[in-house]
């Protein structure tokens, strides 16, 4: 696990401390009829940064940026400030500074939160999908199971079956959803301690049925078949590619891909 | 002389008289003038920024072509035994699907570059060890001359000895260029392999990062024209042809044949999102010397703009004023403000004036800061030493800039006194880690 320096740690309190004093001292600055206006304008910018994904929110800092250091610019010829009143202009837009920058980098700390939690919880719902409600491998704990399970095949010359299943003809709205379907009915078909249900690919289901004979193949197809047809559209069902092939000694999925 | 240089320096010489009439007589004209050229000055860059950043939020999609031409990749190597190895490794890992040929040009180098280039060149079939022969002017503009004779390809792809593009780097400056009839070719960004070394690398990295965001895509977007870089750039076969090859006398090669490019009607479309990695001076003098370097070629530039015709119509308006602004008026606005500054510390000259002058300053160090800030978004590599460093970098590295044109400038004027060639001196490199 990536460790957290102490700079990472303190980031996010230390921008929220600068972002809320900075606030306070400008507001504090204002005289009472401003106040509000101010007031409404941090609330403006809080609500438009953190709506924002970090590459605009970083865009609205420059253009706020510039457009306030043009518009103090034109307070200063307009009104003629002294150097003192300069002096005051300049601290105060720089504290105004210090307070977007901080306000942005809250709201990109949070967005990366944000992308990193979403990145995570569908990662989890994939996972839960595939392994833990519905029994299917990834391809790599396909592979790393199968090699086993095809090695003791070998040795003990034990017949077996391997399919893929090709739904790259279905239609590609529904593809996704028809690939977990389909591996639900294939792994609920066949006997859990034996046989292994994998995805190839986002459009390839692999499995591997050891120590069948042809007669007890025919069955098994017969009957994945059918269950088949009772969820799948016969339209649908017609552009799924069933490629079977004997298990004759082959000791890895590799091996088995190869067209005789 | 020629004619347009004199009127040119006579012009030069009536603004110079009328800035120190104006300022012995009507201190307020001297003002009002320099103010307003000076937030002119300002507006336009804050203006190019947002133009930057706007185009590189954009999303670009990457055409894939039915057929990929044939290219040559031209690096020009004098005594890079140090790096150039790196570089043909990953010249040789370049994913492109046509044709694609590798040429070491050995610009008579007495370290190991030849050697290393001959190994590749056995084992490889499409990179290829070319001695150049020696000659003069010196430089890498007569050797990619040599370098274009010698191959044949659609395109040829410059990239300097110390580079290691990414995979997809020349697919993509390709793809680009051949969706556009009128485009030359296309630029690629240049990113610092070595930005992490010491705070001048990150300087330089950042001054890079800056460039890239307003010069090339902020120009892009506002004015459909970008500058050749030197490395990581395309240019067609038949446009350089037909522009009569590389000017052996220009130190900027780069930026003369931009100007030359953009003069014929040509675009240069910029690509960022191909990126090639360059090692950048660790050193204060290895980095002054390059400067001072590129600086003369800058010089060059100058002079040929005020000297030869077509310089100021259409898209090449737009580099022939950046050009004058940044290497004249600039640069003698820089000079009258420190004469000033000096001359008030020492009570000499006391001007009572209106104008914010110090909010002016302040809004300058803001403008320049920002420029620094979008770029390192742009690029992702915003750090809080990064954000540090940017902010104390008016103060220090921008600062160096007065200093290199003097030099720059007084070297290059002895040269054309003395009539001389200014000579190409090449940038010392360093052993990555």
């Amino acid at each position: 696990m990536k460790s957290v320096t102490l700079w990472q740690r303190l980031q996010m309190p230390v921008a929220a401390i600068v972002w809320l004093t900075s606030a306070a001292i400008l507001l504090w600055l204002q005289s009472d009829q401003n106040s509000l206006y101010v007031l409404l304008g941090f609330i403006g910018a809080a609500v438009l940064f953190f709506l924002a994904t970090d590459r605009i929110a970083f865009f609205i800092f420059i253009l706020l940026t510039l457009s306030t250091v043009f518009y103090f610019l034109y307070q200063a010829f307009a009104v003629g400030w002294s150097p003192g009143e300069q002096a005051v202009g300049i601290g105060t837009h720089f504290l105004f500074l210090l307070h977007l920058f901080a306000l942005y980098s809250i709201a990109k700390y949070v967005y990366s939160y944000r992308l990193e939690n979403m990145t995570l919880k569908n990662r989890l719902e994939e996972l839960q999908e595939y392994i833990s409600e519905h029994g299917v491998l990834t391809k790599r704990e396909f592979d790393k199971q199968s090699s086993l399970v095809l090695s003791t095949m070998a040795r003990h010359s034990e017949p077996g079956y391997f399919i893929q299943v090709d739904i790259s003809e279905l239609r590609k709205t529904a593809r996704k959803q028809a690939l977990i379907t389909c591996s639900s009915i294939i792994f609920g078909t066949l006997r859990k301690h034996y046989d292994l249900v994998g995805h190839f690919d986002d459009k390839t289901i692999v499995v591997l049925l050891q120590n069948i004979s042809e007669d007890g193949f025919q069955i098994v197809e017969e009957r994945l078949k059918e269950k088949m047809k009772v969820q799948i559209e016969e339209g649908a069902y017609e552009q799924i590619n069933w490629n079977v092939r004997q298990i004759e000694g082959e000791r890895s999925i590799e091996e088995l891909l190869v067209i005789p | 002389m020629n004619k347009r240089l004199v009127i040119m320096l006579v012009l030069a010489t009536v603004f110079l008289v009328g800035l120190v009439l104006a300022a012995i007589f009507n201190v307020k004209v001297l003002l009002f003038i320099t103010t307003a050229l000076f937030l002119t000055l300002l507006g336009y860059y804050s203006l190019l920024t947002l133009a930057g950043l706007y185009n590189r939020l954009k999303k670009r999609e990457i055409p894939e072509l039915k057929f990929y031409p044939g290219v040559d990749i031209l690096i020009p190597a004098h005594n890079e035994g140090v790096v150039i190895k790196d570089t043909i490794e990953a010249m040789t890992a370049l994913h492109y699907p046509g044709d694609l040929q590798i040429y070491v040009l050995n610009d008579n180098s007495s370290d190991e570059t030849g050697e290393i280039a001959d190994d590749f060149a056995a084992t490889f079939k499409n990179v290829h060890h070319i001695e150049v022969p020696p000659g003069e002017p010196r430089g890498k503009s007569r050797v990619l001359n040599y370098g274009l004779s010698i191959s044949s390809n659609k395109y040829y792809c410059v990239y300097d000895a110390d580079n290691q593009p990414d995979s997809e780097a020349l697919i993509k400056l390709v793809a680009t260029a051949e969706g556009n009839k009128k485009s030359a070719g296309a630029v690629g960004y240049v990113r610092t392999i070595n930005e992490q070394k010491n705070w001048l690398t990150r300087m330089i990295s950042i001054e890079f990062q800056v460039f890239q965001l307003l010069m090339q895509s902020g120009r892009w977007q506002l004015f459909k024209t970008g500058s050749l870089t030197g490395t990581n750039m395309l240019v067609k076969r038949s446009v350089i042809e037909e522009l009569g090859g590389y000017d052996p006398y220009a130190i900027a090669e780069d930026a003369e044949l931009t100007l030359r490019i953009t003069k014929a009607g040509y675009y240069l479309p910029i690509v960022p999102d191909s990126i090639t990695w360059e090692q950048e001076p660790e050193t204060l003098g290895v980095y002054l010397k390059q400067r001072t370097r590129w600086l003369q070629g800058n010089l060059y530039i100058v002079e040929k703009t005020l000297t030869e015709p077509g310089y100021f119509k259409g898209k090449l308006l737009v580099h022939s004023i950046h050009q004058l602004l940044v290497y004249v008026i600039f640069w003698l606005f820089l000079i009258i403000s420190y004469v000033w500054f000096a001359l008030g510390i020492l009570d000499i000259f006391y001007i009572e004036y209106t104008y914010p002058l110090l909010f002016i300053w302040y809004l300058a160090y803001i403008v320049y800061t920002t420029q620094l800030f979008a770029a390192q978004a742009t690029q992702r590599t915003f750090t809080p030493l990064n954000v540090f460093i940017s902010v104390i970098m008016y103060f220090t590295y921008a600062q160096l800039f007065s200093y290199l044109f003097v030099r720059s400038l007084i070297l290059y004027v002895k040269a054309k006194k003395n009539r001389q060639v200014i000579g190409w001196d090449k940038t010392q490199r360093f052993k990555s880690k």
